[in-house]
């Protein structure tokens, strides 16, 4: 069981680095699609027409695709006043259960998002402005990026699980371990 | 159940989750569909978990977060900032602290180019801790001397905090933008006369003042401040000029940043790789909690609370002034447990209705609460930035780093008792912005 949840979180970490590239680019293209836009708007008075919707779908591509990374670094901020001073199985089970509320939350913002973005594609649902760019990419990637935190924090309360059953957890993939301040 | 019920038991079930380790962002957003789910049933409360992710995320405005972020990263990972603490050097050196003058000096510089305070910690910590402590300075004066001198970076323009807190007011994200120069200058000079002072009372704690160097090459050394001066002027010149918007200035800032990054031979896969997963982790970060915290000050309108607040606050008769310092208060306890981008998402929902019936300015109000913010990052026992300073030196004690940041927060204190007292410190920039 341990070996397969490794070789799961192997392939999830590899997934979240490659997702991590893809988000940096896109990144990367808002900086030079903006830049761009505003400097041949001063200088020629000729903005880029799309630049505004573009943007927007590379923004939700950048922050939903790396919420599951985001979250596996420990970057989203939390509280560890009482979970930062337990340790072994009660530690493990606090674990268990906030990993168990967070699947639970973003199984459901993933549905309630992904039924949107059928609507959206159904209904043919457009943004308002010069070009009529489909929202419904952006809605399927808010569903998609909450789907994966799901399966990323689903894999913590499995971890989590084996650890309160007997096998300590490993030190680098300790769910508990305070939040490192990012560089 | 009652209005005041509903508070009750929303506000506890949430502190329940943040103590157990549940994110901030998480704990929000599952006590606000919760509520919604309990109060209005499961209609209203899908109804905005399908939308609001979406409509909060794809803002064009809001990529003035990840791209003032990323131009800070750009910067920290380039050897500007150790060119402008040498330069610093030259012309603070020779007074007793120096140093650690020069370290503050280089932060504010730092903190015009950067939206981040703890990359501008992280950044001048392992510039200048080390060097501090060669020269015979104590290891806590030094540490806190920086601990306290990041927080600048929220502060002075550009900065993530200022723009987050005007994001999720609906506050213009230029003028708070200018609104936070007055007050970071300022923090920033009485930081340098506090160093100044310590220095002077306990001669022990610090290094024999370097010698003076030539007027001629303390002018030389200006040249380091080149890059500051490029990112600054495209930035808040093109802001304050009003020739581009924020949003475009913040990716020109970045994109002027990358080029400098380039032109000193600096910039390679790896550097740019780790400048855009940091930038695009703690927009993510940032994200999530506006999410989680528009979930949940939804639930709290739909149940009426706030409007049951301002009117429970009516019946009390009490000063704006004194509202204000109360609500600073509370931030501060909650700020010594909390980041300060959730304790800001956590207690606004509740405060931000009451101020705005108060009547007092939110642009104001708004610095208020970033300066606050930034006490946050250095009060234990959760402090960033007390963290930041541990990992750059980790055999100096946080108990030693806590005293050593003691007159600086102090200073702190001073800085906001000040704001409070004269809100012309902040306001005055803003109010003379293009229109």
């Amino acid at each position: 069981m341990s070996s397969f949840l490794a070789w799961i979180e192997g392939a999830l970490r590899a997934c979240w680095r490659w997702l991590g590239i893809a988000a940096n680019l896109a990144l990367l293209a808002i900086m030079f699609g903006v830049s761009a836009d505003a400097v041949l708007r001063y200088a020629f008075n000729r903005p880029v027409a799309g630049t505004l919707e573009g943007v927007e779908l590379l923004l939700v591509f950048a922050v939903f695709l790396s919420l599951a990374a985001t979250q596996a670094a420990r970057g989203h901020v939390a509280v560890d006043i009482v979970a930062g001073r337990l340790r072994g199985k009660p530690r493990a089970a606090l674990q268990a259960f906030t990993a168990a509320l967070g699947v639970l939350l973003f199984a459901v913002v993933s549905w309630a998002t992904g039924d949107m973005a059928i609507r959206s594609w159904q209904m043919g649902e457009s943004a308002a402005g010069l070009i009529p760019f489909p929202i419904y990419p952006s809605r399927t990637l808010v569903a998609l990026g909450s789907l994966l935190l799901a399966i990323e924090l689903l894999c913590e309360f499995a971890r989590a699980l084996v650890s309160l059953c007997g096998r300590p957890m490993e030190a680098d993939t300790d769910p508990a371990a305070p939040a490192q301040p990012l560089p | 159940m009652s209005v005041s019920a509903i508070g009750f038991v929303s506000g506890a079930a949430l502190l329940v989750l943040l103590l157990l380790g549940l994110p901030v962002a998480f704990s929000m957003a599952l006590v606000g569909v919760a509520g919604l789910l309990f109060i209005g049933g499961a209609g209203p409360a899908l109804g905005l978990l399908a939308t609001v992710p979406y409509a909060t995320v794809a803002s064009f405005s809001l990529v003035v977060i990840p791209m003032f972020v990323l131009m800070g990263e750009l910067v920290a990972s380039a050897g500007f900032a150790r060119q402008a603490y040498a330069a610093a050097r030259l012309w603070f050196g020779r007074l007793p602290g120096g140093l650690a003058i020069s370290a503050i000096g280089a932060s504010a510089f730092f903190a015009a180019v950067s939206g981040s305070s703890v990359a501008a910690t992280a950044t001048m910590g392992r510039l200048s801790i080390a060097e501090m402590r060669r020269h015979g300075y104590e290891g806590g004066f030094a540490a806190g001397t920086v601990v306290v001198a990041g927080t600048l970076a929220a502060l002075i323009p550009p900065s993530a905090m200022l723009v987050f807190y005007a994001l999720v007011t609906d506050q213009s994200v230029s003028r708070m933008l200018f609104a936070g120069v007055g007050p970071g200058v300022l923090s920033a000079v009485l930081f340098m006369v506090t160093a100044w002072m310590v220095a002077r009372r306990n001669p022990t704690m610090v290094a024999v003042p370097e010698k003076s160097p030539p007027w001629a090459v303390r002018i030389a050394s200006l040249k380091a401040v080149g890059p500051f001066g490029v990112l600054i002027f495209v930035v808040l010149g093109g802001i304050y000029s009003g020739l581009v918007t924020v949003t475009e200035a913040s990716a020109l800032g970045a994109l002027c940043a990358l080029i400098l990054l380039a032109a000193s031979r600096q910039l390679n896969w790896s550097v740019l790789n780790q400048a855009l997963t940091s930038s695009v982790r703690i927009s993510c970060m940032i994200y999530l909690i506006i999410i989680g915290g528009l979930l949940y000050s939804r639930f709290l309108a739909y149940a009426g609370i706030p409007f049951a607040m301002v009117t429970a606050l009516q019946g009390f008769d009490a000063s704006p002034l004194a509202v204000v310092i109360a609500m600073l208060g509370i931030m501060t306890v909650l700020g010594m447990f909390m980041d300060p981008v959730g304790m800001i998402m956590l207690t606004l929902p509740f405060f931000f209705p009451i101020v705005k019936a108060l009547g007092v300015d939110p642009i104001w109000f708004g610095v208020l609460v970033v300066l606050q913010a930034e006490l946050a990052v250095i009060t234990p026992p959760v402090g960033v930035h007390l963290f930041v300073a541990r990992q750059i030196a980790p055999d100096i004690p946080l108990s030693a780093i806590i005293r050593g940041s003691l007159p600086f927060m102090f200073c702190q204190f001073l800085v906001l008792a000040l704001v409070l007292a004269f809100p012309q410190i902040a306001l005055w920039l803003p109010g003379h912005l293009a229109p």
